[in-house]
């Protein structure tokens, strides 16, 4: 059974619509990829499904818990954590401060647990301590425990950003664009990253990307976005076969050449 | 670079030798020179010696030296040298009760401010809920207002205790109030927003019945204490003293609750989604903040250290009216707050003794000195029109030349100088590790350019 579950999803901005009309299921323990051309409204999609906007027609269900409606930390509660395009974390907090800020929706400390250091302020500090140190060390970043996030490597921010989302002990994780400025050598290592993420930690894993390397390797499955549109989804190499896909990306008379060998080094 | 969990304390070696040398010698000179009248320039020796004793216990906080050392030095120059001087001198009394309930303002808009972000200009309104609170109910005003000549006096003055936590809660229920419909809105719009709530409150304050208008309210009843009453009479205190004695113990206790408060706060988990909230909404809220409730939460904290501090100005004050909490009140808070470093407790409180130390007795005095050095001056010139100016001056000056204030939070010292060059070089570090991220353009790396300086988010 699919754990998210999104039906006839539909958002529009003025006159553009964004996203329509898309049905997208995500089984358990999957590593689905979700791409398309720029402007294609991938990000939105992912938009929707945090919360961060509320969609104008449509369902989506993780879990069987409906997820419309909810604001974007209720989202986060329910089990969808996420990264951004360009990163965002926090430059003042440190690597550690990042990731036990994300641990903040599982605990519980209150205004007053806090300010009476409580037995319930102690055990969720040394929780989101030892949530820190677990997830830096999964991520190969705890020699930058107490390092300021912002002077972090910028590879070595995004993979960050991962262990942030994952802090929120999350049942699916959306990542945006988590290749995106990468170098090979960086690829490869984010490629078995995710892949720990969904073997060792069973967090199912959608990413939005434009390495198609990467997500012609790694996904189980794609879905591809054009013009707010799902025009094609399957397995990796049906995908890349599919003529509807070359014409989105490269326009109708490309299509008919060899795509498949191009975009495989870069779409 | 700058790694937080570096203690950003420890100058050099061990000074205790230093600290009580340094002590015992601004002490014994201020006490000394107390009854020294001077003339003329020399008149500036008072705020000159009063300033560097109080340095003093700036270094027992900053310097490196034995623990005994630092608490002989508060216990000494709190317990006895300032109350020693205020009974020599009443205003020293009043100008130092005056510091620290600045400081608990400036450490309520911190959190407001400093750590959560929010640019509150109307924060002086949650003083005025506290000091009109107490105003009313502690003075023939309630009498007034109800026409019951129970209360012709108003409420018995020992609920005074009471109306402290009832200030606190108070200035929380109308921070909340305030902040329902306004911290929807960010930056610059909130701003505008909670300097015009700021101006309704004292509006309503100089309009309405209950508050006298812009008579202001007075006398102002405050706790009757005999046991302190008789102490402060031993220790030689004149019956003029008494209630400063004890407001200055009470307004003592009431700050440390809030430097306690703040602190705990800040390290907590609230404290850290404040933070990141200043610095990314949407990151904040995606990673499972919820935004109104903490933002909520950080307006009424900062809003009842105000309340408490109210409650206790009005008692002190024994008259309060409209013009003690304008516009200005609030931007000489937020002054405190930046000029001594945002987001950090010490610094606030530096920056609040510092300015309240300028504008009741360095900038006054200063003042005096000119217009009696040049007597013949024209009236249009006289200097004490010009406090503001010089206070102004140092304002930009500080902007200009230390924007993250006199005691930086670590975390603003980071954001302030993103562009510097690290002390112990991280970027070497990279590249001696080889590809990490070298050869790769790093937006995350170049994106606080554009703040820098500003200390303003996006």
């Amino acid at each position: 059974m699919s754990l998210l579950d999104v039906q006839h999803l539909t958002k529009t901005f003025g006159g553009l619509t964004a996203v329509n009309d898309v049905t997208f299921q995500v089984p358990e323990r999957s590593i689905i990829s979700v791409i398309g051309p720029n402007g294609a409204g991938k990000t939105t999609f992912f938009n929707l499904i945090t919360g961060i906007y509320a969609p104008d027609r449509g369902t989506i269900t993780l879990a069987g818990q409906n997820l419309v409606g909810l604001r974007p930390d209720q989202v986060v509660s329910a089990g969808i954590a996420r990264t951004f395009q360009n990163i965002r974390l926090f430059p003042s907090m440190t690597a550690e401060e990042n990731i036990m800020l994300g641990r903040g929706t599982r605990l519980k400390t209150g205004f007053w647990d806090a300010v009476l250091r409580n037995r319930t302020f102690h055990r969720d500090e040394d929780n989101a301590h030892e949530t820190a140190s677990v997830l830096l060390d999964f991520v190969g970043l705890s020699r930058w425990r107490g390092e300021l996030s912002t002077n972090l490597p910028y590879g070595d921010q995004r993979k960050l950003e991962i262990a942030r989302a994952l802090a929120t002990t999350p049942k699916l994780v959306l990542l945006d664009e988590p290749a995106a400025g990468m170098n090979p050598r960086e690829t490869e290592d984010l490629k078995a990253l995710i892949r720990r993420i969904r073997d060792d930690l069973g967090v199912t894993v959608v990413l939005i990307e434009h390495d198609m390397r990467l997500v012609m390797t790694l996904s189980e499955n794609i879905t591809v976005l054009d013009y707010g549109t799902k025009i094609s989804e399957g397995l990796p190499h049906q995908v890349r076969n599919d003529p509807r896909v070359m014409e989105a990306y490269l326009g109708r008379g490309a299509a008919a050449g060899e795509y498949g060998k191009e975009a495989g080094q870069n779409a | 670079m700058t790694s937080l969990s570096a203690s950003p304390r420890g100058l050099g070696g061990d000074r205790t030798l230093a600290l009580l040398a340094y002590t015992a010698v601004t002490a014994l000179l201020l006490i000394f020179m107390r009854g020294f009248v001077a003339d003329g320039p020399a008149r500036l020796l008072a705020p000159v010696l009063f300033g560097a004793f109080l340095l003093s216990l700036l270094f027992a906080y900053q310097w490196r030296a034995a623990g005994w050392a630092k608490t002989l030095v508060f216990a000494v120059g709190i317990g006895f040298v300032l109350p020693f001087m205020g009974r020599d001198n009443t205003s020293y009394f009043d100008l130092v009760i005056q510091m620290l309930i600045f400081a608990a303002l400036a450490l309520g808009l911190n959190i407001v401010v400093g750590l959560a972000g929010l640019l509150d200009l109307g924060y002086i309104a949650f003083f005025a809920v506290g000091a009109y609170l107490w105003g009313v109910f502690g003075s023939p005003q309630l009498g007034a207002v109800t026409g019951n000549p129970v209360f012709a006096n108003g409420v018995n003055p020992n609920l005074f205790w009471l109306f402290i936590p009832l200030g606190v809660l108070a200035a929380a229920l109308v921070g909340v109030l305030i902040g329902l419909p306004v911290l929807k809105l960010k930056g610059d719009y909130l701003a505008i927003v909670t300097l015009g709530l700021g101006e309704v409150v004292r509006i309503f304050a100089n309009n309405l019945d209950v508050t006298n208008g812009p008579q202001g309210i007075t006398p102002i009843e405050s706790a009757p204490v005999p046991w302190l009453n008789t102490l402060a009479q031993n220790l030689g205190f004149s019956e003029d003293q008494y209630r400063l004695f004890f407001l200055y113990f009470l307004v003592l206790v009431v700050i440390a609750v809030v430097i306690l408060v703040n602190y705990r706060l800040d390290r907590s988990k609230i404290g850290r989604a404040w933070v990141a909230i200043r610095e990314d909404e949407i990151a904040a809220q995606a990673m499972g903040v919820p935004l109104l409730r903490t933002k909520l939460l950080a307006f009424a904290t900062g809003a009842s250290f105000a309340g408490a501090m109210g409650v206790i100005f009005a008692a002190k004050q024994n008259f309060i009216d409209p013009k003690s909490f304008d516009y200005f009140q609030s931007i000489g808070v937020l002054s405190m707050v930046i000029l001594g470093g945002m987001g950090n407790i010490a610094g606030v409180f530096l920056g609040a003794v510092v300015v309240t130390l300028l504008n009741l007795m360095v900038l006054p005095t200063l003042s005096e000195v000119l217009q009696q050095s040049f007597p013949n001056l024209n009236q249009n010139l006289d200097p004490s029109k010009y406090q503001r100016l010089i206070f102004g001056l140092v304002l930009v000056l500080m902007m200009l030349y230390r924007p993250e204030g006199l005691l930086p939070s670590a975390r603003r010292k980071a954001e302030m100088h993103a562009d510097e060059p690290a002390p112990d070089s991280l970027v070497t570090q990279n590249q001696l590790e080889g590809d990490t991220g070298s050869e790769v353009f790093s937006p995350g790396l170049s994106t606080m350019k554009e703040n820098d300086r500003t200390g303003s988010e996006r």
